[in-house]
Protein backbone atom coordinates (compact mmCIF):
# COMPACT_ATOMS: atom_id res chain seq x y z
CA UNK A 1 0.00 0.00 0.00
CA UNK A 2 1.53 3.35 -0.96
CA UNK A 3 2.44 5.86 1.73
CA UNK A 4 -0.13 8.38 0.49
CA UNK A 5 -2.97 6.19 1.75
CA UNK A 6 -2.52 7.64 5.24
CA UNK A 7 -4.37 10.73 3.95
CA UNK A 8 -7.51 8.66 3.49
CA UNK A 9 -7.10 7.32 7.03
CA UNK A 10 -7.27 10.88 8.43
CA UNK A 11 -10.51 11.39 6.54
CA UNK A 12 -11.92 8.09 7.79
CA UNK A 13 -11.04 8.95 11.38
CA UNK A 14 -12.66 12.38 11.07
CA UNK A 15 -15.81 10.89 9.56
CA UNK A 16 -15.91 8.37 12.41
CA UNK A 17 -16.13 11.29 14.85
CA UNK A 18 -12.50 11.43 16.02
CA UNK A 19 -11.44 14.98 16.91
CA UNK A 20 -9.13 16.53 14.27
CA UNK A 21 -6.28 16.97 16.75
CA UNK A 22 -6.29 13.26 17.59
CA UNK A 23 -6.85 12.12 13.99
CA UNK A 24 -3.87 14.12 12.70
CA UNK A 25 -1.57 13.17 15.55
CA UNK A 26 -2.56 9.52 15.29
CA UNK A 27 -1.78 9.43 11.58
CA UNK A 28 1.50 11.34 12.07
CA UNK A 29 2.59 8.70 14.59
CA UNK A 30 1.44 5.89 12.29
CA UNK A 31 3.50 7.37 9.45
CA UNK A 32 6.61 7.48 11.65
CA UNK A 33 5.97 3.92 12.82
CA UNK A 34 5.44 2.79 9.22
CA UNK A 35 8.76 4.36 8.17
CA UNK A 36 10.55 2.49 10.99
CA UNK A 37 8.88 -0.79 9.96
CA UNK A 38 9.91 -0.29 6.31
CA UNK A 39 13.50 0.32 7.44
CA UNK A 40 13.36 -2.84 9.57
CA UNK A 41 12.09 -4.96 6.66
CA UNK A 42 14.70 -3.46 4.31
CA UNK A 43 17.41 -4.30 6.86
CA UNK A 44 16.19 -7.91 6.71
CA UNK A 45 16.95 -7.84 2.99
CA UNK A 46 13.40 -7.46 1.67
CA UNK A 47 12.94 -5.46 -1.57
CA UNK A 48 11.29 -2.04 -1.13
CA UNK A 49 7.86 -3.06 -2.44
CA UNK A 50 7.73 -6.08 -0.13
CA UNK A 51 9.07 -4.05 2.79
CA UNK A 52 6.29 -1.48 2.31
CA UNK A 53 3.67 -4.16 2.00
CA UNK A 54 4.91 -6.00 5.10
CA UNK A 55 5.11 -2.76 7.08
CA UNK A 56 1.51 -1.91 6.22
CA UNK A 57 0.34 -5.39 7.25
CA UNK A 58 2.23 -5.14 10.55
CA UNK A 59 0.67 -1.76 11.22
CA UNK A 60 -2.82 -3.28 11.01
CA UNK A 61 -5.89 -2.76 8.87
CA UNK A 62 -7.37 0.74 8.62
CA UNK A 63 -10.74 -0.65 9.74
CA UNK A 64 -9.18 -1.99 12.96
CA UNK A 65 -7.35 1.28 13.67
CA UNK A 66 -10.51 3.34 13.09
CA UNK A 67 -12.52 0.89 15.20
CA UNK A 68 -9.99 1.04 18.05
CA UNK A 69 -9.97 4.84 17.93
CA UNK A 70 -13.77 4.90 18.11
CA UNK A 71 -13.67 2.69 21.22
CA UNK A 72 -11.76 5.47 23.00
CA UNK A 73 -14.62 7.86 23.71
CA UNK A 74 -12.19 10.55 24.89
CA UNK A 75 -10.82 10.78 21.33
CA UNK A 76 -14.19 11.66 19.83
CA UNK A 77 -14.95 15.30 19.18
CA UNK A 78 -17.52 17.10 21.32
CA UNK A 79 -19.71 17.45 18.25
CA UNK A 80 -19.66 13.69 17.67
CA UNK A 81 -20.41 12.96 21.32
CA UNK A 82 -23.10 15.58 21.95
CA UNK A 83 -24.31 16.81 18.53
CA UNK A 84 -27.54 18.38 19.78
CA UNK A 85 -25.82 20.39 22.51
CA UNK A 86 -22.83 21.41 20.40
CA UNK A 87 -24.63 22.19 17.12
CA UNK A 88 -28.06 23.18 18.39
CA UNK A 89 -27.91 24.67 21.85
CA UNK A 90 -24.36 26.06 22.21
CA UNK A 91 -24.30 28.36 19.13
CA UNK A 92 -27.73 29.82 19.93
CA UNK A 93 -26.76 30.39 23.58
CA UNK A 94 -23.39 31.80 22.49
CA UNK A 95 -25.15 34.24 20.19
CA UNK A 96 -27.49 35.42 22.93
CA UNK A 97 -24.59 35.73 25.39
CA UNK A 98 -22.57 37.82 22.89
CA UNK A 99 -25.57 40.10 22.32
CA UNK A 100 -26.02 40.52 26.06
CA UNK A 101 -22.33 41.39 26.48
CA UNK A 102 -22.49 43.94 23.66
CA UNK A 103 -25.55 45.62 25.13
CA UNK A 104 -24.01 45.62 28.61
CA UNK A 105 -20.82 47.23 27.24
CA UNK A 106 -22.88 49.90 25.45
CA UNK A 107 -24.95 50.58 28.54
CA UNK A 108 -21.82 50.98 30.66
CA UNK A 109 -20.10 53.18 28.07
CA UNK A 110 -22.97 55.58 27.47
CA UNK A 111 -25.31 55.47 30.38
CA UNK A 112 -23.21 54.76 33.47
CA UNK A 113 -23.14 58.42 34.33
CA UNK A 114 -26.70 59.10 33.20
CA UNK A 115 -27.94 59.54 29.63
CA UNK A 116 -25.58 61.53 27.39
CA UNK A 117 -27.02 65.00 26.93
CA UNK A 118 -25.96 65.72 23.38
CA UNK A 119 -24.14 62.78 21.80
CA UNK A 120 -21.72 63.56 19.01
CA UNK A 121 -22.68 62.29 15.52
CA UNK A 122 -19.96 59.62 15.64
CA UNK A 123 -21.42 58.29 18.90
CA UNK A 124 -24.87 58.04 17.30
CA UNK A 125 -23.48 56.43 14.14
CA UNK A 126 -21.22 54.09 16.10
CA UNK A 127 -24.12 52.96 18.25
CA UNK A 128 -26.31 52.38 15.21
CA UNK A 129 -23.51 50.38 13.63
CA UNK A 130 -23.19 48.23 16.75
CA UNK A 131 -26.95 47.74 16.71
CA UNK A 132 -26.78 46.47 13.11
CA UNK A 133 -23.83 44.30 14.05
CA UNK A 134 -25.86 42.78 16.84
CA UNK A 135 -28.99 42.21 14.76
CA UNK A 136 -27.35 40.97 11.54
CA UNK A 137 -23.59 40.52 12.06
CA UNK A 138 -23.52 38.39 15.20
CA UNK A 139 -26.03 35.78 13.92
CA UNK A 140 -23.98 35.47 10.71
CA UNK A 141 -20.76 35.22 12.70
CA UNK A 142 -22.14 32.41 14.89
CA UNK A 143 -23.62 30.68 11.84
CA UNK A 144 -20.17 30.86 10.20
CA UNK A 145 -18.47 29.41 13.27
CA UNK A 146 -21.02 26.59 13.38
CA UNK A 147 -20.46 25.81 9.68
CA UNK A 148 -16.68 25.80 10.12
CA UNK A 149 -16.91 23.56 13.17
CA UNK A 150 -19.31 21.05 11.64
CA UNK A 151 -17.31 20.81 8.40
CA UNK A 152 -13.98 20.36 10.21
CA UNK A 153 -15.52 17.62 12.40
CA UNK A 154 -17.41 16.08 9.46
CA UNK A 155 -20.67 16.22 11.44
CA UNK A 156 -23.86 15.02 9.83
CA UNK A 157 -25.77 17.60 7.77
CA UNK A 158 -28.93 17.23 9.86
CA UNK A 159 -27.22 18.57 12.99
CA UNK A 160 -25.52 21.38 11.09
CA UNK A 161 -28.75 22.49 9.39
CA UNK A 162 -30.70 22.26 12.65
CA UNK A 163 -28.05 24.37 14.37
CA UNK A 164 -28.11 26.95 11.57
CA UNK A 165 -31.87 27.37 11.84
CA UNK A 166 -31.67 27.69 15.63
CA UNK A 167 -28.96 30.38 15.31
CA UNK A 168 -31.00 32.16 12.63
CA UNK A 169 -34.15 32.05 14.77
CA UNK A 170 -32.36 33.18 17.95
CA UNK A 171 -30.69 36.02 16.05
CA UNK A 172 -34.01 37.14 14.57
CA UNK A 173 -35.68 37.16 18.00
CA UNK A 174 -33.17 39.62 19.44
CA UNK A 175 -34.06 43.30 19.33
CA UNK A 176 -32.18 46.44 20.09
CA UNK A 177 -33.02 50.13 20.02
CA UNK A 178 -31.62 53.41 21.31
CA UNK A 179 -33.61 56.56 22.01
CA UNK A 180 -31.38 59.57 22.18
CA UNK A 181 -32.23 62.27 24.67
CA UNK A 182 -33.84 65.42 23.29
CA UNK A 183 -35.65 68.44 24.70
CA UNK A 184 -37.89 67.09 27.42
CA UNK A 185 -37.16 63.44 26.72
CA UNK A 186 -34.75 61.07 28.40
CA UNK A 187 -32.50 58.75 26.45
CA UNK A 188 -33.05 55.00 26.66
CA UNK A 189 -31.37 51.83 25.58
CA UNK A 190 -33.53 48.81 25.09
CA UNK A 191 -32.60 45.31 24.13
CA UNK A 192 -34.34 42.00 24.51
CA UNK A 193 -35.51 38.75 23.11
CA UNK A 194 -39.02 38.28 21.82
CA UNK A 195 -41.53 38.27 19.01
CA UNK A 196 -44.39 40.63 18.25
CA UNK A 197 -46.92 40.72 15.40
CA UNK A 198 -45.57 44.11 14.33
CA UNK A 199 -42.04 42.82 14.01
CA UNK A 200 -43.06 39.56 12.30
CA UNK A 201 -41.95 40.50 8.77
CA UNK A 202 -38.59 41.97 9.74
CA UNK A 203 -38.03 38.98 12.05
CA UNK A 204 -38.71 36.60 9.17
CA UNK A 205 -36.35 38.49 6.87
CA UNK A 206 -33.54 38.49 9.42
CA UNK A 207 -34.05 34.79 10.07
CA UNK A 208 -34.01 34.04 6.33
CA UNK A 209 -30.88 36.14 5.68
CA UNK A 210 -28.89 34.24 8.30
CA UNK A 211 -30.27 30.83 7.39
CA UNK A 212 -29.84 31.23 3.62
CA UNK A 213 -26.33 32.68 3.82
CA UNK A 214 -25.28 30.08 6.42
CA UNK A 215 -26.70 27.22 4.35
CA UNK A 216 -25.07 28.53 1.17
CA UNK A 217 -21.64 28.64 2.84
CA UNK A 218 -22.27 25.22 4.39
CA UNK A 219 -23.13 23.54 1.08
CA UNK A 220 -20.22 25.23 -0.71
CA UNK A 221 -17.72 24.06 1.92
CA UNK A 222 -19.24 20.59 2.02
CA UNK A 223 -19.12 20.32 -1.76
CA UNK A 224 -15.48 21.45 -1.82
CA UNK A 225 -14.63 18.90 0.87
CA UNK A 226 -16.36 16.07 -1.04
CA UNK A 227 -14.47 16.97 -4.20
CA UNK A 228 -11.20 17.18 -2.31
CA UNK A 229 -11.66 13.78 -0.66
CA UNK A 230 -12.94 11.95 -3.74
CA UNK A 231 -10.59 13.66 -6.18
CA UNK B 1 2.22 -14.80 9.12
CA UNK B 2 0.92 -15.93 12.50
CA UNK B 3 -2.75 -15.29 13.26
CA UNK B 4 -3.39 -12.21 15.38
CA UNK B 5 -4.43 -12.64 19.00
CA UNK B 6 -7.41 -10.35 18.91
CA UNK B 7 -7.90 -10.48 22.70
CA UNK B 8 -4.70 -8.44 23.03
CA UNK B 9 -6.70 -5.29 22.56
CA UNK B 10 -9.35 -6.23 25.12
CA UNK B 11 -7.83 -4.99 28.39
CA UNK B 12 -4.52 -6.83 28.63
CA UNK B 13 -3.16 -4.13 26.33
CA UNK B 14 -3.71 -1.43 28.95
CA UNK B 15 -1.90 -3.52 31.57
CA UNK B 16 1.08 -4.20 29.30
CA UNK B 17 1.36 -0.61 28.11
CA UNK B 18 1.25 0.79 31.64
CA UNK B 19 3.70 -1.84 32.86
CA UNK B 20 6.26 -1.01 30.15
CA UNK B 21 5.84 2.76 30.27
CA UNK B 22 6.15 2.67 34.04
CA UNK B 23 9.74 1.46 33.62
CA UNK B 24 10.82 4.17 31.19
CA UNK B 25 9.43 6.48 28.55
CA UNK B 26 9.06 5.06 25.05
CA UNK B 27 7.69 6.03 21.65
CA UNK B 28 5.21 3.87 19.75
CA UNK B 29 7.57 1.76 17.66
CA UNK B 30 9.81 1.13 20.65
CA UNK B 31 6.79 0.19 22.75
CA UNK B 32 5.52 -2.29 20.11
CA UNK B 33 8.94 -3.95 20.13
CA UNK B 34 8.96 -4.04 23.92
CA UNK B 35 5.47 -5.63 24.06
CA UNK B 36 6.60 -8.34 21.64
CA UNK B 37 9.77 -8.97 23.65
CA UNK B 38 7.88 -9.00 26.95
CA UNK B 39 5.33 -11.49 25.67
CA UNK B 40 7.96 -13.49 23.74
CA UNK B 41 6.01 -12.74 20.54
CA UNK B 42 3.12 -14.90 21.78
CA UNK B 43 0.78 -11.96 21.35
CA UNK B 44 0.53 -10.70 17.76
CA UNK B 45 -1.33 -7.46 17.10
CA UNK B 46 -1.58 -4.69 14.57
CA UNK B 47 1.08 -2.33 15.86
CA UNK B 48 -0.96 0.68 14.73
CA UNK B 49 -3.62 -0.25 17.28
CA UNK B 50 -1.28 0.92 20.02
CA UNK B 51 -1.77 4.57 19.14
CA UNK B 52 -5.52 4.93 19.79
CA UNK B 53 -4.89 3.16 23.11
CA UNK B 54 -1.99 5.48 23.98
CA UNK B 55 -4.09 8.55 23.14
CA UNK B 56 -7.01 7.21 25.15
CA UNK B 57 -4.81 6.54 28.19
CA UNK B 58 -3.27 9.99 27.85
CA UNK B 59 -6.73 11.57 27.75
CA UNK B 60 -7.62 9.70 30.93
CA UNK B 61 -4.55 11.23 32.57
CA UNK B 62 -2.81 7.87 32.94
CA UNK B 63 0.02 8.78 30.55
CA UNK B 64 1.79 11.98 29.60
CA UNK B 65 3.64 12.63 26.38
CA UNK B 66 6.40 14.81 25.02
CA UNK B 67 7.54 15.48 21.48
CA UNK B 68 11.13 15.02 20.41
CA UNK B 69 12.89 14.99 17.06
CA UNK B 70 15.45 12.21 16.71
CA UNK B 71 17.49 11.86 13.48
CA UNK B 72 15.09 14.25 11.77
CA UNK B 73 12.06 12.13 12.68
CA UNK B 74 9.41 13.47 15.04
CA UNK B 75 8.61 11.10 17.87
CA UNK B 76 6.15 11.28 20.74
CA UNK B 77 7.42 9.70 23.92
CA UNK B 78 4.98 8.43 26.55
CA UNK B 79 5.37 7.60 30.22
CA UNK B 80 3.04 6.93 33.13
CA UNK B 81 1.70 9.59 35.46
CA UNK B 82 0.98 9.11 39.17
CA UNK B 83 -2.62 8.14 38.23
CA UNK B 84 -1.20 5.72 35.70
CA UNK B 85 0.95 4.06 38.35
CA UNK B 86 -2.07 3.69 40.65
CA UNK B 87 -4.11 2.24 37.78
CA UNK B 88 -1.29 -0.20 37.00
CA UNK B 89 -1.23 -1.42 40.61
CA UNK B 90 -5.01 -1.99 40.46
CA UNK B 91 -4.79 -3.84 37.14
CA UNK B 92 -1.92 -6.03 38.34
CA UNK B 93 -3.89 -6.97 41.44
CA UNK B 94 -7.00 -7.76 39.40
CA UNK B 95 -4.98 -9.80 36.92
CA UNK B 96 -3.38 -11.83 39.72
CA UNK B 97 -6.76 -12.54 41.30
CA UNK B 98 -8.30 -13.54 37.95
CA UNK B 99 -5.29 -15.64 37.05
CA UNK B 100 -5.35 -17.42 40.44
CA UNK B 101 -9.08 -18.06 40.04
CA UNK B 102 -8.66 -19.54 36.55
CA UNK B 103 -5.68 -21.66 37.63
CA UNK B 104 -7.69 -22.91 40.57
CA UNK B 105 -10.61 -23.76 38.28
CA UNK B 106 -8.30 -25.66 35.94
CA UNK B 107 -6.93 -27.64 38.87
CA UNK B 108 -3.35 -26.89 38.01
CA UNK B 109 -3.55 -28.88 34.75
CA UNK B 110 -1.90 -27.51 31.65
CA UNK B 111 -4.33 -26.94 28.77
CA UNK B 112 -1.82 -25.26 26.46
Amino acid sequence: MPDSDFGSLVERLLRAGIAPVHARRLVAELETHYASLVEEELARGEPLATARSMARIRLGADDDIVGKACEQSALRSWGARWPLSVCGVAPALGLLATCALLVAALAIAFFAKGPPSAPAPWVRNGTMLLGWLMLYGLPLMWAGMLVRYSISRRLGWRWSVTGLFLVAASGALTNFSVTWPGPGTRGALSAGLGWTMQSGVSLGIRCLVTAVLGLAVYWLMRDRLERHTTG
Amino acid sequence: MRPRTTSFTAGVSELLILRLLNEREMYGYELAKAVQALTRRRIQFGEGLLYPLLHGLEQQGLLRSRRATVSGRARIYYRTTASGRRRLATLVERWRQASAAVNSALGGKSYA
